[in-house]
């Protein structure tokens, strides 16, 4: 038996032993131990003692007064990675296991994100609120037309309509019970009814059961008030000849109504038919359930397809173009908003607040989704699309607290641990990033997104490797999960792996639903990481008589915009701005929403053409339009830094580029400021800013213009170089030559950086 | 089981139609797998049954499989969506039994040899004597720390806790051999 090989891996064993590895880091280990019988004799041969370690209280009581003073200190359990299996447990052996699972609980919701719950609040809470349940089928026992899902359903949208009882949303229960390890939502018996109940914080529990079909539907149900246990009432309703479910949905609501402990008003009170406010196609409804569930598990290609068939059997059904308007054609918003009246108060404003946003009237957007807060308090939706909105305009400070709040609603919607992953990543805050994220995967293990999500917040801080196998484990679990596939792709083009990268684009391309466009990129796009910008021009032309022959109505833009970027490395200014203006008139003929439309790039253009006259009368137009979207605040000093940078005054190019950097988290302005830092001297300013955005693997503006992702090892390079950091600068300037080195032999940069290494290389 | 436990090599022979490097390559793979699997799954008879699983789908498919990467990678991937799977199956059960389950049962420590424990705690505080950081750690580790906390308290590199451990662990390896630390 010989030695390990990898001494790496050798220093792991006793954190495996122990279980301390990350889930990557065990896998990466036992495949090590596979084929490393030194490491995997001394795991064996010292099993039984690790097991000590693990398990016995005794082994933890002697390392705790070995410690001393450390032990001595407050334990302040921090939020903990839950993987699925068997996880470590460290509690002293006596806290009952239930008390344990809870405290963890608590600290992993509670802790990293400082929310308080008042015992007021937690009474307030329950107060009028109803739980319904989940019908058992007890005729059909697989429920394969889900007839139990849909009475729960429309039971809880029929009562959401009253003012006077509370009810918890369909989209919380499920929640719950998956965070219960209850997926079969169709096996609801009494006793997790009541622990369900007991973590949604209600008054009344309704469970119930289908006892017949055929010919008429007939259902048991009973209510349960959780604090006395008393059953308030245990009924049956039947059917009547050729009434469907919906009608006796209706009847249903007000035999509940009248037996819950409601004030008078609530007997009194207007009541629409469910299906009034839903559909009256049982099918159509159905369809629409598997979409929203699908919906939760970002699965958004197959809940289209679960939406349109909902429209298909009820063309009126406003929800289902609500969602079809999100997930699919902007424009069906209309039908939307068309047939809103057949939809429930709460449902009529997302409807407005959708047409709102679509239609760029932000201010009405916001106040109609602070209006949804005021009226139901308890809704997380609309802190979340206020949370979506901050965030989008790159706000963070302001998107945090909506996302906070949204937890504190519902702990265990497990989406939001994912956003606010990345609202913390924005924030620079990455421990706390890695800790939402983590907690995300736990909820939900088997799922492809928050793998996804972790490698996002890899590439953002410059973890690419990690990326790459984050990503790899989102598809290992859900193959046709095309976001990893298409970032996957990204990072091979960072590592320079340009066939992977390729395979990754074609493999998209291929896929139903998938997106061409990256395959179509990828040609011109791999030329320009290796500095073939002449040939890069002309194959991005070719890409798009290609692109425009596959997608006679799509906007080609996308391709036209990077290829203004290479003009413009090439200082071929006229071209640059023609190119441009092509990408304006696309997008205000086939995207008018878009209010920016790359104006400020233009004027930079403008600037650098010697064009200053028609360059600040674009930054003139952009001002105007100020305040029509905070997105344009950013632009209009970007434009004007791009300005001053171009006249040679620096002092000014930085001050604005700072104020359109200051909220902003995003690539093109970070580099340019950061070449403006580097201009004027400010070189740990440069230094600083430069190493930050080598080490954010965006997949945005960084891998679309391509010539700036290099550039950026060059201007490092400046940066150590003027520092006196010759080491550093030798090594920025080889990663760039590796790049571009074989690529046009008349591109500036290389020749300097040529020139610069030799010498440094002859000092040293 | 014999020192020679390279797995693929034992892969190539028992492709040849080598019968006892068959045997030894199954062998090899039972034990590298059970004691993979203990690190995952609590239960000692749940843990058998995957890795008996694991073993039939290889046995069976390990002839006609064509690897992209090695046998070892293939055949620890097999594993790995065992396991996989035992927990989705798993799901079903009732939430008591899961919360329950996640304290360790006593049978963890089913003891072959009664001494062990007592050497073992001899033998930690002997290395905790000759390295006081290494108690300090496993503590806040025990107190639910991740490895970046735990190093922030002690303001050490996280290299330096990996080797901590692993250099406690090659006194602990020694002294439960030996009775002494170096």
């Amino acid at each position: 038996m010989s030695d390990c090989t990898d001494r790496r891996f050798e220093s792991m064993l006793h954190h495996y032993e122990l279980g301390l590895l990350s889930d990557e880091e065990r896998g990466e280990l036992e495949l090590h131990l596979m084929e490393c019988s030194h490491c995997f004799e001394r795991v064996n041969r010292f099993q039984p003692a690790a097991r000590h370690f693990k398990f016995n209280p005794r082994v933890h009581k002697l390392i705790s007064e070995l410690a001393g003073s450390e032990a001595d200190q407050p334990v302040e359990a921090p939020p903990k990675k839950v993987s699925e299996g068997r996880r470590r447990i460290f509690t002293p052996a006596f806290i009952p296991a239930i008390m344990v699972a809870a405290i963890v609980l608590l600290v992993l919701v509670l802790k990293p994100w400082r929310l308080e719950i008042s015992p007021t609040e937690e009474a307030l809470a329950v107060e009028n609120r109803l739980a319904v349940m989940y019908f058992e089928n007890l005729v059909e026992e697989q429920d394969t037309q889900r007839l139990g899902e849909i009475i729960s359903s429309l039971l809880i949208t029929d009562l959401s309509e009253s003012k006077y009882v509370r009810v918890v949303s369909s989209q919380r229960l499920h929640d719950i019970l998956r965070h219960l390890g209850e997926d079969d939502v169709r096996r609801v018996d009494r006793a997790l009814a009541s622990r369900v109940a007991e973590k949604a914080g209600v008054q009344w529990i309704l469970t119930g059961q289908i006892l017949q079909i055929e010919p008429a539907l007939v259902l048991k149900y009973e209510i349960v008030e959780i604090s006395s246990g008393n059953v308030v009432v245990s009924d049956r309703i039947s059917g009547l000849p050729d009434e469907n479910v919906f009608s006796l949905v209706d009847r249903f609501t007000v035999d509940i109504k009248q037996t819950l402990s409601l004030p008078e008003e609530a007997q009194r009170e207007v009541d629409r038919s469910v299906a009034e406010v839903t559909t009256y196609s049982e099918a159509a409804y159905r369809y629409y359930l598997e979409g929203v569930e699908l919906i939760s598990k970002m699965y958004s290609l197959e809940a289209v397809d679960r939406f349109e068939k909902a429209v298909e059997h009820d063309s009126t059904f406003a929800m289902a173009y609500y969602y079809l308007a999100q997930y699919k054609d902007r424009s069906l918003v209309a039908k939307a908003v068309e047939y809103s009246s057949g939809a429930t108060r709460l449902e009529r404003l997302y409807i407005d607040a959708l047409e709102a946003q679509y239609g760029a009237d932000y201010p009405r957007y916001v106040e109609t989704l602070n209006k949804i807060i005021e009226t139901y308090p308890e809704e997380k939706t609309p802190h979340l699309k206020l949370w979506s909105y901050y965030y989008q305009i790159r706000n963070y400070n302001e998107a945090l607290p909506h996302l906070l709040r949204a937890i504190e609603i519902d702990p265990l919607y497990k989406l939001t641990y994912n956003w606010l992953a990345y609202t913390y990543d924005r924030l620079g805050d990455f421990e706390n990033s890695i800790r939402a994220i983590d907690r995300y995967i736990s909820l939900e293990p088997d799922e492809a997104n928050p793998y996804d999500s972790r490698g996002d917040l890899y590439a953002r801080n410059g973890k690419l490797s990690q990326a790459m196998a984050s990503y790899r484990k989102a598809l290992q679990i859900k193959p046709n999960f095309y976001s990893s596939l298409r970032k996957l792709g990204h990072m091979y083009m960072f590592s320079g792996e340009y066939a992977r990268a390729d395979s990754c684009y074609q493999a998209l391309s291929k896929m139903e639903g998938g997106q061409e466009s990256w395959s179509v990129l990828f040609p011109p796009l791999s030329l320009v990481f290796q500095g073939k910008l002449n040939q890069a021009v002309k194959v991005y032309e070719e890409q798009i008589e290609q692109y425009m022959k596959l997608y006679p109505d799509g906007n080609p833009a996308f391709l036209i915009r990077l290829k203004a970027f290479v003009y413009l490395q090439q200082h071929n200014y006229q071209m640059a701005i023609r190119e441009l203006e092509r990408v304006m008139q696309l997008n205000r003929e086939k995207s008018p929403s878009v209010i920016l439309n790359d104006r400020n790039i233009y004027a930079q253009f403008l600037a650098e053409s010697g064009d200053f006259e028609k360059a600040e009368q674009v930054v003139e137009e952009i001002r105007n339009d100020k305040d029509k979207s905070p997105l344009m605040e950013n632009a209009y000093w970007y434009a004007l830094g791009a300005i001053d940078r171009a006249r040679g005054d620096l002092d000014a190019a930085v001050e604005n580029f700072e104020k359109a950097a200051a909220d902003i988290d995003e690539f093109t302005t970070r580099y340019m400021l950061a070449r403006s830092y580097l201009e004027s001297g400010r070189l740990s300013q440069a230094v600083r800013l430069l190493e930050r955005q080598i080490l954010i693997y965006d997949e945005g503006w960084r891998i679309c213009i391509g010539t700036w992702n290099i550039l950026l090892h060059y201007y490092l390079g400046l940066a150590y170089e003027n520092s006196r950091w010759d080491d550093k600068a030798i090594e920025q300037y080889r990663i760039f030559l590796d790049f571009w080195g074989d690529g046009d032999p008349d591109i500036d940069e290389v020749t300097d950086a040529r020139e610069r290494l030799a010498r440094l290389q002859s000092k040293t | 089981m014999g020192p020679d436990l390279e797995i693929n090599a034992l892969y190539a022979a028992a492709m040849t139609g080598d019968k006892i490097s068959e045997e030894r390559l199954f062998q090899a793979l039972s034990v590298r797998f059970r004691l993979f699997a203990l690190q995952r799954i609590w239960e000692e008879e749940d843990c058998y049954d995957v890795v008996q699983n694991t073993m039939l789908v290889i046995a069976r498919e390990y002839k006609t499989t064509k690897f992209t990467t090695s046998f070892s990678a293939w055949a620890y991937k097999v594993l790995d969506n065992r396991i996989l799977a035992y927990f989705k199956s798993r799901k079903g059960r009732s939430a008591k039994t899961e919360t329950l389950s996640e304290n360790p049962p006593d049978r963890n420590l089913v003891e072959t040899d009664p001494t062990l424990e007592p050497r073992l705690l001899d033998c930690i505080k002997k290395v905790a004597g000759a390295n006081r950081r290494y108690a300090r750690i496993l503590n806040l580790y025990y107190q639910g720390y991740s490895t970046r906390e735990v190093c922030e308290r002690l303001k050490i590199m996280p290299n330096h806790s990996y080797v901590t451990l692993s250099r406690a662990r090659s006194m602990l390896e020694l002294c439960l051999e030996k009775g002494v630390i170096e």
